[in-house]
């Protein structure tokens, strides 16, 4: 993959979890990987409330980040299911397809890096087991994605990365996080969120590829008082490549994670 | 309920091809909605098709329409192919030109136009960033 991918953090992982964006930029370094950011772009925006309440903003802003990228490099990667969702079907919708590839990065490292990444573990998580959850905006809807990522029909390419570090995956339903409507519906929003964790027995955490799907889990496990650590894989990723504890910036967690 | 037909209308040429129009009532959308699986009373997608679908502009005020999570799982088991959640966007970007939004959600929308982003910076964000983003060490 000789190419220089344009890297768009998204709000939550720059702003609210920078240990998320850190840990990001030190995976893209360890496997060599180009890559350029840009102080121009703004929110992706959101695929929900932005979307929402002015369709033309969002498509409006979309464009603008999209055009930008596509002076930097080949490909835009994202660390989170909306900006991906955003920026993928603001392409497909409004460039006939035709502007910069967007992908998730953890579709990128699956696609282009499994072998590299095994060889560069230092620290395996063996013994460990994870709850994962892809989140809704990863792959759905299928009827726009599968065009261009045809393997994730057959694929849980998040099953695949969690065991790629050693650890156990622990599938479920793939049902919604339930964080959209927090806004609107609280108790509606916890309660998706509840049946979702309520699916993993006996897991050392709750594993995501999404800053909004983390943010709602832990905010639900913190209101209900219930110890499961949730962790953003690409922390984990990160700490398996040999990023140090301190600098993954755990503090920003709101459930104590367990030793790694 | 008052019917206006022009609604129907209007919503099924923006949104193309009369795509809402081909809905045929068969509730699968309902059926794989995890919130209507939750609380059918309090949203139910197949009767908010219906209600558009009849001219029912009333709809807009509903605050049905605010619970959907956009997660898809209707318009992925839809026989006719329609995607709800398009709907759903359309909807709700009509009920704010008229007024009717919550105003939690429009909170976001101001901070994207002010600041361009939806989440502030907080000081605590700000200060790590300071100190850890300059180079990233490694233990390798
Ligand atoms: S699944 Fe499709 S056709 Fe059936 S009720 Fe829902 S929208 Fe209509
Ligand atoms: S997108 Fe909305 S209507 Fe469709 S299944 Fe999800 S919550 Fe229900």
């Amino acid at each position: 993959m000789n190419e220089t991918i344009v890297y768009f953090p998204g709000c939550l992982a720059s702003r609210k979890f920078p240990g998320f964006d850190y840990s990001t930029r030190f995976i893209l370094q360890k496997l060599n990987i180009e890559f350029k950011m840009s102080d121009e772009f703004s929110c992706c925006p959101d695929p929900v409330w932005v979307r929402s309440l002015s369709y033309k903003e969002w498509k409006e802003r979309g464009i603008r980040n999209l055009e930008i990228a596509k002076n930097l490099g080949s490909k835009l990667v994202t660390i989170c299911n909306g900006c991906f969702e955003t920026l993928f079907t603001v392409k497909k919708t409004f460039f006939n397809g035709k502007s910069i590839p967007v992908e998730h990065l953890l579709y990128t490292l699956w696609k282009n890096k499994k072998e590299e990444i095994k060889n560069k573990i230092i620290n395996p998580l063996n013994g460990k087991r994870f709850g994962i959850h892809e989140g809704c905006h990863f792959k759905r809807p299928t009827s726009l994605t599968l065009t261009e990522f045809k393997e994730l029909k057959e694929v849980n390419v998040l099953k695949e990365m969690v065991e790629l570090l050693g650890a156990e995956a622990v599938e479920g339903t793939e049902s919604c996080c339930g964080l959209p409507n927090f806004i609107t519906d609280k108790e509606l929003s916890f309660f998706l969120a509840r049946k979702r964790i309520d699916e993993f027995k006996n897991v050392d955490g709750i594993v995501v590829i999404c800053p909004s799907c983390f943010s709602q889990f832990e905010n639900v496990l913190a209101n209900d008082k219930r110890e499961i650590p949730v962790y953003f894989y690409f922390e984990l990723l990160a700490y398996s490549l040999g990023l140090d504890k301190e600098n993954l910036g755990f503090e920003f967690h709101r459930i104590k994670p367990f030793s790694i | 309920m008052k019917l206006n037909p022009y609604f129907k209308e209007e919503v099924n040429r923006e949104l193309g091809e009369h795509k809402i129009l081909m809905c045929y009532q068969c509730g699968k959308c309902s059926s794989f909605c995890p919130l209507f699986n939750l609380e059918p009373e309090k949203f139910n997608p197949r009767r908010i098709i219906e209600m558009v679908n009849i001219g029912a502009e009333d709809v807009l005020k509903l605050d049905d329409i605010w619970r959907c999570t956009t997660c898809y799982e209707c318009a992925e088991n839809c026989p006719q192919k329609i995607n709800f959640v398009e709907l759903i966007v359309y909807l709700r970007t009509k009920a704010t030109e008229k007024g009717f939004a919550p105003k939690l959600p429009l909170q976001e929308l101001e901070s994207v136009r002010k600041e361009g982003f939806s989440v502030p910076l907080s000081p605590r964000a700000k200060k790590w960033i300071e100190n850890y983003m300059v180079e990233v060490k490694t233990r390798g």
